[in-house]
């Protein structure tokens, strides 16, 4: 049986905007049960929304602004 | 990289500057608001795919992205403290009479002849001869076997009001089950119980199990109690003798002087929810609209019935009010001054914790001591109303301001339009009543901790109110359309409003009598010419149903003079006969001044001078004249 090794390294500020993120994402979820929860499907799908799009710069800047790999 | 890139990288930066000017332009416009994420992102990802990145920029962006949050999130959830509660007395301020209540003047005829006869237009031809037995017209309360058995049930309880008669209100007085004494209140005071014990929880809080009937434990036995038996929120405050009616409807204008009420020092004013579960999955001016008041009113009359009946059999005096049209006293003041509402848009109360306006309230007025909430406790609701205007936009009759607060009778607040408002709850054409207002509101939602987070925000943010708020029909909640989104679908929707209009050409005769009342020139409407259709439109201007734009009456609507036709949406059979009169009559100048000086009939009001109330002492310049602060009143009356 072979081990699966995870290995992740952040720098602190790279921590700091996953937090945040994580954050945004908690609330995009926690609106979207508590919306479905009474009954309001449309607004539970746009709440959703909100916070995924509010979610999106920062999410580009974590996986899109990077220097890029020099190839080996 | 391309040349070409560069230049999409600019648009990009472009664009989102341009949501970013547009945000502010248009209001706290939510699209670009959103636009302005979404651009954002698509510029820093096209800018990382397609440019050298240093691990220098990178940390930068992460800085600087992340610094961002975290000053929002300072300003959306540090608790900085909410804005001081507005002072709303800001001169003088006069009792309101009963009957100048916009359903008093519907139904008694002082906004005209069709509108007080709404309830022919909606109720089968069969029905009406039936519910003549009872000696007045249909009406909008007594159209359905719901409505009946609702509003029904407060008129049960009518009796059971007050256990002598108070301003000849209620009308009959009839004793509670098992009284064994007589008058206002038993003249020995009984305990709570036999061996005089406190509720476990109140007993655990105040650290003791024997009452000593201090106010504070008073207070809290009664809210208890009052939770308990099915209120969804409950305050206790001291009276302001100016929240009193002058005169009283439900006996057609008996005048209440202060003298009647002096021992009613305190109140309690509880709540009882219209319920999520219907106004949401309803259209606001259904035919079920009536049925949510009615069951919010029933329910809270009974809770205050029985609650003042315990207080007279303890010993102390006790009255109590409950809707429809059953009080001594505007209720709007008592949950502003309980300190668990403010004064909102809609002229009403806004109460965070029972739904904002999804709530009817009933009270009980008290010698029973007891230590008041806080009167000025601060919620944030009219800094809220400032930004948001979705009831005001809802309206189908734009009763509702849309602009700041003004004075009307001593006292700054928005004031709503009362008689389009209640001439469009009695004469819906497409429906009964009306709750769109309080369908719409951004507090109307169910408590869940989500939405207590919201309120969280509202309430201390300095921010949030600006992007929660929705002031030109594109923030938050405009987005979110909570009420466009329920179990019901399509059914949830409205159709495009018409109401009930008087005739060409109408002006009502004042003096106008009826009951022991004269309306004079003085309570004319300010809507008469509207009320004929004249300039009338319809609210939620810019949405369409079924091809038809809100904004504008349809002319298919009006008949071949132009007359908004009075029938209803699916039954033109109910067309009202164009020779109506009124349930009063008008009279002339002199005999309205011979029946008011020998005291067969009352006027009063706030908009009149002191010489034209009759009788004299409902008004007390002690109160009345000048500007006098809720503190200063409630010192006043607690020595009278």
């Amino acid at each position: 049986m072979k081990d699966i090794k995870i290995a992740f390294q952040f720098k602190w500020y790279e921590f700091l905007l996953l937090a945040i993120e994580a954050g945004l994402l908690f609330l995009a979820f926690w609106a979207l049960i508590d919306s479905l929860l009474i009954a309001t499907p449309i607004a539970a799908w746009r709440f959703f929304q909100f916070f995924i799009i509010l979610a999106l710069p920062g999410a580009a800047i974590f996986v899109f602004f990077k220097p890029k790999k020099k190839e080996a | 990289m391309k040349k070409s890139d560069k230049y999409i990288l600019i648009g990009l930066w472009g664009a989102v500057g341009l949501c970013f000017v547009l945000f502010f332009a248009l209001g706290l416009n939510i699209y670009a608001f959103l636009w302005f994420f979404v651009l954002s992102a698509a510029a820093i990802a096209w800018w990382g795919l397609r440019f050298p990145i240093t691990e220098k920029m990178r940390a930068r962006a992460i800085i600087g992205i992340s610094g961002w949050w975290m000053v929002i999130g300072f300003l959306m959830l540090f608790p900085f403290p909410p804005p001081e509660r507005p002072q709303y007395v800001v001169g003088e301020v006069h009792r309101f009479s009963e009957l100048d209540h916009g359903w008093s003047r519907v139904l008694l005829g002082a906004l005209g002849p069709n509108i007080a006869h709404h309830g022919m237009v909606y109720t089968d031809p069969k029905e009406i001869e039936g519910l003549g037995q009872w000696g007045s017209l249909p009406t909008f309360v007594t159209t359905f076997p719901l409505t009946r058995a609702l509003f029904g049930g407060t008129t049960l309880l009518d009796p059971y009001r007050s256990p002598v008669p108070e301003g000849g209100d209620p009308v009959h007085v009839a004793p509670y089950a098992w009284t064994t004494w007589k008058g206002k209140a038993r003249d020995r005071k009984l305990g709570w119980n036999k061996g005089d014990l406190l509720l476990g929880n109140v007993a655990k809080k105040l650290g003791y199990e024997k009452a000593k009937y201090t106010p504070k434990e008073n207070a809290m036995m009664m809210k208890e109690i009052a939770l308990w038996l099915g209120s969804d929120e409950v305050g206790i405050l001291k009276m302001d003798p100016r929240f009193f009616y002058s005169h009283d409807f439900l006996s057609m204008g008996t005048p209440l002087p202060y003298d009647e009420v002096k021992e009613y020092k305190y109140a309690i004013q509880i709540y009882v929810d219209q319920r999520w579960r219907r106004v949401h999955n309803d259209p606001g001016e259904s035919w079920w609209s009536i049925t949510k008041s009615g069951q919010s009113y029933s329910t809270g009359a009974w809770i205050v019935v029985r609650l003042a009946h315990m207080l007279r059999d303890m010993g102390y005096k006790a009255s109590v009010g409950f809707g429809g049209i059953n009080y001594h006293n505007h209720e709007t003041s008592l949950s502003v001054y309980s300190g668990l509402g403010e004064f909102a848009r809609l002229s009403n109360a806004v109460v965070p914790t029972a739904g904002g306006l999804r709530f009817k309230s009933a009270s009980i007025l008290t010698d029973f001591p007891m230590e008041p909430d806080e009167p000025y406790t601060s919620l944030g609701v009219t800094r809220f109303c400032s930004h948001c205007d979705r009831c005001a936009r809802a309206c189908p009759v734009n009763a509702i301001p849309m602009g700041e607060p003004t004075v009307e009778n001593g006292v700054l607040m928005w004031h709503v339009d009362k008689d389009k408002c209640a001439r469009f709850r009695a004469g819906n054409l497409n429906g009964n009543c009306c709750n769109e207002c309080l369908r719409v509101c951004p507090y109307n939602k169910p408590s869940t901790l989500f939405h207590k987070f919201g309120m969280y925000m509202v309430k201390h943010s300095p921010l949030a109110p600006r992007l929660f708020g929705n002031i030109n029909g594109v923030g938050l909640d405009d987005w979110l359309e909570f009420d466009y989104s329920s179990d019901a679908g399509k059914f949830g929707e409205n159709r495009p409003a018409r109401w009930i209009t008087e005739e060409k050409g109408f002006k009502m005769q004042f003096p106008y009598y009826m009951g022991r009342y004269i309306f004079t020139e003085d309570e004319r409407s300010p809507d008469e010419e509207w009320s004929t259709g004249e300039g009338a439109e319809m609210g939620k201007v810019g949405l369409s149903y079924k091809g038809i734009k809100w904004g504008k009456i349809p002319e298919r609507f009006f008949d071949a003079n132009g007359r908004h036709r009075n029938v209803h949406w699916d039954w033109e059979g109910g067309e009202l006969p164009k020779t109506l009169k009124g349930p009063g009559k008008s009279i002339s100048k002199e005999e309205a001044m011979a029946l008011l000086k020998s005291g067969k009939a009352f006027a009063g009001g706030f908009n009149k001078k002191d010489e034209d109330v009759y009788p004299r002492n409902v008004r007390d310049p002690k109160y009345e004249k000048g500007v006098v602060t809720y503190e200063q009143a409630v010192k006043m009356w607690e020595k009278e």
